[in-house]
């Protein structure tokens, strides 16, 4: 969406209002991302991000995102570290643990 | 970890329970709580998690560590939490509300539907592999994570990290697929906005 300093006509303004806009456009890709959109909004889609760059780093983001987040070394790098079991827990378990092994 | 008797006499292929609590409890909490957000909850879940491991020691084949393994039975214990209680969480207001959204899309202009130019998505311009040493990195995304409400946290870590499907998530939480899409949305829009400010702008 570039800005442009072309004075916009009555019908450059029609066609606009009837391409997709950002605001659905981002809806669409959250759904691609997690199921397959059909193939009508895959074409809108693939259309709008030719001119679209924000969109395009808007996928990026995501992707970026889910990447780092998948990988399965992950839950270790996020952990707080400062989390710690209480002394309480601590000792209910090893008294479960040993209960239920001496059964 | 090494080879050893119980009190009982029966042999442990390889593993120590007595040891776990010591050796990997804090591990186990910390996964537990970054999805449970609940530090008595993610205790309890822990011990249901010990207690099982006892149980299934000769299913141990010693493919993976350890903590790996006790990890693998973590993460079924907590979805089988979610599962339980999935019908007395209700979801509120706020976890599905768009509004915070539209704002990326308003301007002035005549461009209105459009992103707003001081909001619009930055270039991430670096690979993933790029952060994963980076402790920076996560504490932002720790941050960013734990600004979302709870309900929506939860969808957001079981399709995102623990890779389950939209019909598996649903299933495990109750969720009409329309409640699951919003949610979604809500996330990755709040989510991606946050890692943007406190990381890609950062980084450029």
């Amino acid at each position: 969406m570039k800005e442009s300093k072309v004075n916009h006509t009555r019908f450059n303004l029609w066609v606009w209002r009837r391409l997709p806009h950002c605001s659905d456009m981002v809806k669409v890709i959250t759904e691609s991302m997690d199921t397959k959109i059909s193939w009508r909004q895959w074409v809108r889609l693939k259309i709008h991000l030719l001119s679209c760059d924000p969109c395009v780093n808007f996928i990026k983001q995501l992707k970026f995102i889910r990447t780092v987040l998948s990988r399965s070394d992950v839950p270790l790098a996020m952990e707080d570290p400062t989390a710690t079991l209480s002394e309480d827990a601590r000792i209910r378990m090893k008294n479960a643990l040993a209960a239920s092994q001496a059964e | 970890m090494q080879r050893s008797e119980t009190a009982t006499g029966i042999p442990m292929w390889n593993l120590d329970p007595a040891t776990w609590v010591d050796e990997h409890g804090d591990c186990l909490y910390r996964f537990a709580s970054m999805h449970l957000r609940d530090a008595s909850i993610a205790e309890d879940v822990v011990q249901e998690t010990l207690l099982s491991a006892i149980q299934s020691v000769g299913s141990y084949t010693g493919k993976a560590s350890e903590r790996t393994w006790l990890i693998g039975i973590l993460k079924h214990k907590i979805i089988d939490h979610y599962r339980k209680n999935s019908k007395q969480v209700q979801l509120t207001d706020e976890d599905t509300d768009l509004s915070g959204t539209e704002r990326f899309f308003e301007r002035p202009d005549k461009w209105s539907g459009h992103w707003s130019i001081p909001l619009r998505p930055v270039d991430p311009e670096q690979s993933p592999e790029a952060v994963m040493e980076r402790g920076e990195f996560w504490d932002v995304m720790r941050t960013c994570l734990s600004a979302l409400p709870d309900r929506v946290a939860n969808v957001f870590t079981l399709r995102e990290m623990d890779g389950l499907t939209s019909e598996e998530i649903c299933s495990v939480l109750g969720l009409s697929s329309s409640n699951f899409w919003v949610i979604m949305h809500r996330a990755r829009m709040q989510l991606r906005r946050c890692v943007e400010i406190k990381w890609f702008r950062r980084a450029m």
